[in-house]
Formats: C-alpha cells, sequence, structure tokens
C-alpha cells in the first residue's frame, strides 16, 4: 500500500497549469524530500495529498484510499505559512489540535514544548517567526499520524531554530510506520534527511529515486542534483 | 469533546470579548434611556422608546455582514488552511458558525428587547396605552404567547437565513481568485432577488404543513368606543418559517460542500 | 563521535566509516555501547533509517553486535577489533599513496614526505592517544588533504 499514490494528476488554476501529469508512488515509512524551485508545485502536490485542494484531472490516492475526512485523520498537514489563531495561547492552540486528531501525545506535547523551548502560556501572536515554526512542528510531531506533510518547514528561519526543527524531525519520526513528505528548495541541510527524493520543475516529476543511490550514481550531492535537474 | 464542540467552543472563545461589550452597551444605553424617559415623556413623546429601538436596528443591519465577516475571518487570518485540514466537513465548520452567531444575535436581541420593553413601561403615551389595553382585553395569555413565540421563531429563522445568505455569498467569492469581494457582493444581491421571487412559491408549497402560528384578533369598533369593540380571532400561520429554515440549511450545505473543494488561503 | 559529512558520497557510508575509525583509533571501546539509532540521527541530523542500515552492515561485518532493548555494542574480540583497525589502516595508507602518485612523487619521495612530517611533529604526539578525543575518518582525510596541499604549495615556493 503506498503512502501516496498519484496517476496523471493535472491541477490548474484558470490557464496556468500548476502539476501537469503526475504519476507518482510513495512508498510508506520513509522520510521524502520534495524537491524543487519555487513555482514547481511542491506545495500544490501537498495540498492534494492533505485534501485541501482536488485535482483537474487524474486521481491521488493517500494511505490506500481516496483522500477523505478519515485520510485526514491520520494525516499532519504543516502548511509553508502561519496559520495559528493568533489570539490564542500556544496551550488553546495545542488544545484545539488535541480536539481535533485523536492520536496527539500529550506527554509528548509537554515534551517538546520543553524541547523546543516554548512557552506554553504565550500568545500566538507575540511569537516570533521561528517559534511559530517551532510550534507547528510540536502540533504535527506530537501525534501518531500515518503521514506528515511538510510544506518548507526552514524557508526563512534562522540557523539555530533550522537545527532544533530538523534534530526534532529526525528524533520524533518513527520509521516504518510513519511516511514524512518534506518539500524545500534549499536542499543543503535537510538532504541527509532523505530515504526518497522527488525532483519536481515546472509541473513535472524530473528526477526520483534513493538518496544514497543517486548520490553514488551521480557522484554529487543531492544539491548539485538538484541544480543539474531543476 | 467532540469536533463540533471544539469548533463552537473556538468560536465562543474567539467572539464573546465583542458581544459582552455590544450588550454592556446595550445596558448602558438603556439605563440612560430608562432614567431620562421620565424627563422627556412630556415634551418628546415616544422619544426614548424610538431611541431604544436602534440596538435592534443595528442588530437587523449586523445580520448582513455578520455570516459574510464571521467566514471571512478565517481568511483574513489565513487560518483556513488548518481549520480545513482537520477532519471535520465543511457543514461542521459552517455550522459552528451559524450557531455561535444566532446564539449571539438571541443574547444581544434579548437584552435589547428587555431594554425596550422597560423604557416602555415608563413611557405610557396615548397610542401604546390604548393598544396596550386593547391587547390585554382581547389576547387570552396562551395566545398572547403563542404569537410571541411565532413571531420569534419566524425572526430567528429569517436572521438564520440572512447569515446563511452572508456565508453563502462569501464561500462562492473564494472560489474565483480576483475580485471575490465583488462576486460575493453581487451573489448577496441576487440571493436577495431570489428569494423574494420564489418566496411567495416556496410560501404557497409549506402552507400545507403545520406551521408556527400567529393569532390576531381584528375588531370593529361598536358604538360604545374603544371599551364596546367586539373582536374576531384569526390564526395565521407564519408561512415564511419553514422556507426561511430550509433554505438557510440548502445554503448551508452548498457553501460546505464548496469549503471542501478549494482552500487556498 | 562528530561527523562532518561530504553530501556526494552515500551517508550511510560515511556513518559506517565514521564508526569504524572510532574503533580502530579506539575512541570506543571494545564492549562499549554506541548512540542509539535515535542519538545518532538526532547528533548528525540525518535518517534514522540510514543510521539502522549502518548499524546493520556493521552486525553483518561482525563489528558490533545488537543486543534487544539494550542498544548497539562494540564486539569484545580483540581479534575482530584488530581486524578492523588493520582494514581501516591499510585503507587510509592506501589513499594517501594513491594521492601521493597522482601528485607526482616517486616512492623515496613519499618516505622522505613522511618523515620530515613525522620529525616536525614529533613533540606535538600525545601519550595515550587512544584515550583523547579523536577525529573522525573524514575529518583526518580532510585535514591531511590540506596540510598535504599546504606542503606542496610551501615546496613549490
Amino acid at each position: 500500500m503506498a503512502a501516496i499514490e498519484m496517476r496523471g494528476v493535472q491541477k490548474s488554476y484558470y490557464l496556468a497549469r500548476a502539476l501537469d501529469g503526475i504519476d507518482l508512488s510513495i512508498e510508506p515509512g520513509k522520510i521524502v524530500g520534495l524537491l524543487g524551485p519555487n513555482g514547481a508545485g511542491k506545495s500544490t502536490l501537498l495540498k492534494l495529498c492533505a485534501g485541501l485542494i482536488h485535482p483537474t484531472a487524474g486521481s491521488v490516492r493517500v494511505l490506500g484510499q481516496e483522500v477523505s475526512l478519515k485520510t485526514k485523520a491520520r494525516t499532519a498537514f504543516v502548511p509553508e505559512i502561519d496559520t495559528f489563531y493568533g489570539w490564542m495561547t500556544v496551550s488553546e492552540a495545542l488544545r484545539l489540535e488535541a480536539s481535533m486528531f485523536a492520536d496527539i501525545d500529550p506527554a509528548e506535547v509537554t515534551e517538546l514544548l520543553r524541547e523546543l523551548k516554548l512557552d506554553a502560556r504565550a500568545r500566538i501572536a507575540h511569537l516570533s517567526k521561528g517559534m511559530r515554526a517551532k510550534l507547528k512542528l510540536v502540533a504535527a510531531m506530537s501525534r501518531k499520524a500515518d503521514l506528515v506533510l511538510m510544506d518548507e518547514p526552514l524557508a526563512g528561519i534562522d540557523p539555530p531554530a533550522r537545527a532544533a526543527i530538523l534534530e526534532t524531525i529526525a528524533t520524533r519520526y518513527r520509521p516504518g510506520e510513519q511516511t514524512i513528505v518534506i518539500s524545500t528548495h534549499e536542499v543543503l541541510e535537510s538532504e541527509k534527511l532523505f530515504d526518497d527524493v522527488v525532483f519536481l520543475s515546472g509541473g513535472r516529476i524530473a528526477l526520483q529515486g534513493n538518496a544514497d543511490q543517486l548520490r553514488v550514481e551521480k557522484g554529487k550531492s543531492l544539491n548539485e542534483v538538484f541544480a543539474e535537474v531543476c | 469533546m467532540t469536533r463540533w464542540l471544539a469548533l463552537i467552543r473556538k468560536e465562543i472563545q474567539a467572539s464573546w470579548g465583542p458581544t459582552a461589550v455590544a450588550a454592556a452597551l446595550i445596558v448602558a444605553l438603556d439605563t440612560w434611556l430608562i432614567a431620562r424617559t421620565t424627563a422627556w415623556r412630556i415634551r418628546y413623546p415616544g422619544l426614548s422608546f424610538g431611541l431604544a429601538m436602534v440596538p435592534l436596528a443595528v442588530l437587523m443591519v449586523w445580520t448582513i455582514w455578520a455570516g459574510y465577516l464571521a467566514v471571512r475571518s478565517e481568511w483574513h487570518g489565513r487560518t483556513s488552511m488548518r481549520l480545513m485540514s482537520f477532519p471535520v466537513s465543511g457543514r461542521t465548520v459552517l455550522g459552528s458558525k451559524i450557531v455561535v452567531l444566532m446564539a449571539q444575535f438571541t443574547i444581544l436581541a434579548g437584552i435589547a428587547v428587555v431594554g425596550l420593553l422597560l423604557v416602555a413601561a415608563r413611557e405610557p403615551g396615548i397610542q401604546f396605552g390604548t393598544v396596550g389595553s386593547m391587547i390585554t382585553t382581547a389576547f387570552k395569555p396562551w395566545e398572547l404567547a403563542v404569537t410571541v413565540a411565532s413571531m420569534t421563531l419566524v425572526l430567528l429563522a429569517g436572521v438564520a437565513y440572512v447569515l446563511s445568505m452572508g456565508i453563502f455569498s462569501f464561500v462562492i467569492g473564494t472560489t474565483v481568485a480576483r475580485l471575490s469581494g465583488l462576486i460575493a457582493v453581487v451573489v448577496f444581491g441576487l440571493l436577495g432577488y431570489i428569494s423574494n421571487a420564489l418566496g411567495p412559491l416556496a410560501m404557497y408549497v409549506f402552507s400545507f404543513i403545520p406551521n408556527p402560528s400567529i393569532i390576531i384578533h381584528s375588531f370593529t369598533f361598536g358604538p360604545g368606543g374603544a371599551e364596546a369593540a367586539t373582536y374576531v380571532r384569526h390564526v395565521i400561520p407564519a408561512l415564511p418559517f419553514w422556507p426561511l429554515v430550509l433554505g438557510s440549511v440548502i445554503l448551508l450545505l452548498i457553501a460546505g460542500r464548496l469549503l471542501e473543494t478549494e482552500v487556498d488561503a | 563521535m562528530e561527523l562532518r559529512f561530504d553530501e556526494s558520497i552515500p551517508i550511510y557510508q560515511q556513518i559506517l566509516q565514521g564508526v569504524l575509525w572510532d574503533v580502530a583509533v579506539g575512541a570506543v571501546e571494545p564492549g562499549s555501547r554506541l548512540p542509539s539509532v535515535r542519538e545518532l540521527s538526532k547528533l548528525t541530523r540525518s535518517n534514522p533509517n540510514t543510521v539502522q542500515r549502518a548499524y546493520m552492515e556493521l552486525e553483518r561485518m561482525g563489528v558490533v553486535e545488537t543486543q534487544r532493548g539494550q542498544g548497539t555494542f562494540v564486539v569484545g574480540d580483540p581479534s575482530i577489533i584488530g581486524e578492523v583497525r588493520t582494514n581501516v589502516t591499510s585503507s587510509a595508507v592506501r589513499s594517501f599513496v594513491e594521492e601521493m602518485r597522482r601528485l607526482k612523487y616517486s616512492d623515496e619521495g613519499i618516505i622522505e614526505l613522511v618523515r620530515e612530517q613525522l620529525r616536525n611533529t614529533r613533540g606535538l604526539q600525545k601519550e595515550n592517544p587512544a584515550q583523547e578525543p579523536c577525529e573522525s575518518g573524514t575529518e583526518m582525510v580532510q585535514r591531511t588533504t590540506g596540510e598535504l596541499s599546504e606542503v606542496i604549495a610551501d615546496g613549490r615556493n
């Protein structure tokens, strides 16, 4: 059962084609890098899996079924923009998440807040960008979601926060049980995390494969492959 | 806590502040008016009563915007993406919003009406007195209760419908990328037009099922003046009730479905 | 173990080499416990599956053994440790010699360079090298390559 399966997926916005004929199969239990330049269609692809948008053509199957409320319950979507209610405190926001998702572990929440140094009583509107990025991560990684979709989790974040985010992903990831798809256009720091990678360019898949295997085949880092392919 | 209740709690958390402020303002206004009535009732009869109606008028205007603004806040704050990545249907989300909006309206309208009655009690203008005594003579208590209840139901159904129109218009607006505000206004206007046009037909269709009833008495004055009037009782079905309720439900279901198909903050 | 990575070489391989180097230089004692998969993936910010793969390969090679619930341990058998040391050493020597030959040095030239380096660094030799924190294989390669380039550049001037 593939974690994500797309057949002939197209997504158009009026005249613009965000995704043009995507055939993709992502194996479960791996960390997959979705790499591509801005505008390649990475966000669109993730939103299709999260059920926020629907394809213009083709089919999207997630966790072996059509995207539905059932798959949403097992999916954690970490968007690029900040989507929390600014008037809530950190703990209120996480309490809302807990009421929506049965698989949240309160002990993990407390532990992650402590590790990432987030104050539960802080108002979200007062948090810095880096702290809000960490909060997004807490909401996603304190769950036992079968599929985690991260859209540019490192974009615009300072290096210490980035390191914290990468470490949190590395430690909270449940190998074999959980599939994480991370989209990014900055490959340098994150490439050691990926089992498999999919290169997306101009709405199409340019290259995909196992990360270490590609390193052997090409004799380059993924960052260098990215520059070549996209 | 179920997801629907959690959404309702979120809506309450977001809106109880402004509601409390509005309630305080109404209470303050009515208190002031009650105090001023005794001074005004000779020189400006009916003034304080009229002014006490202002909060109700404001509330009516509010219903036009409130539905639209309630959903728009999710887009404005970019929270719509998080909301729709929750495992809840679009109609659950909108349902939670309209429930809290109706509660807001009911609370504020209730306070305003109580204030209005208190002001009215202090201001026995001649016309009001005559009408008042005629009402108390003609209506039995249960008839009055039924009429008030039915009128309240129709009013609430109407408020729900206008709120749904606002919600629906906004959601339609989100499906287009540009000019979504303009589209929403156009849709709202169209809905008003269609409601008006289909209204009589809808009311006819629903006249065949039980409706809340309004009891009125028509009267003719006898030779002895107001005291000797004869009253005839009429029971009128409040026909707009079911069409308004059904219309609200249909609009919300469609809007909910649309919400699920496309969320791009 | 602190590894600096070259992302053009398979990560799992570098983790593997890193552990072998640590064993060879004695930075991890025979019988001692290696960092858990989770700890090492956090430290290196790499995929736990990759670390797991490296550990499994090491177990297959007989260098480590995993005890369920307890962790992964370096084997206590001194002959295996000796073998690892031999392999790592010959691999390092091989790379060095290849590199020097590519730089067009004769055999005598290479030996003389090594002698010179040993002379210059004699006073800096530590008493118990096994107990000091050691650099990893990758670091050593990077460092010696850098130093050799300096030597060559100096030699040219």
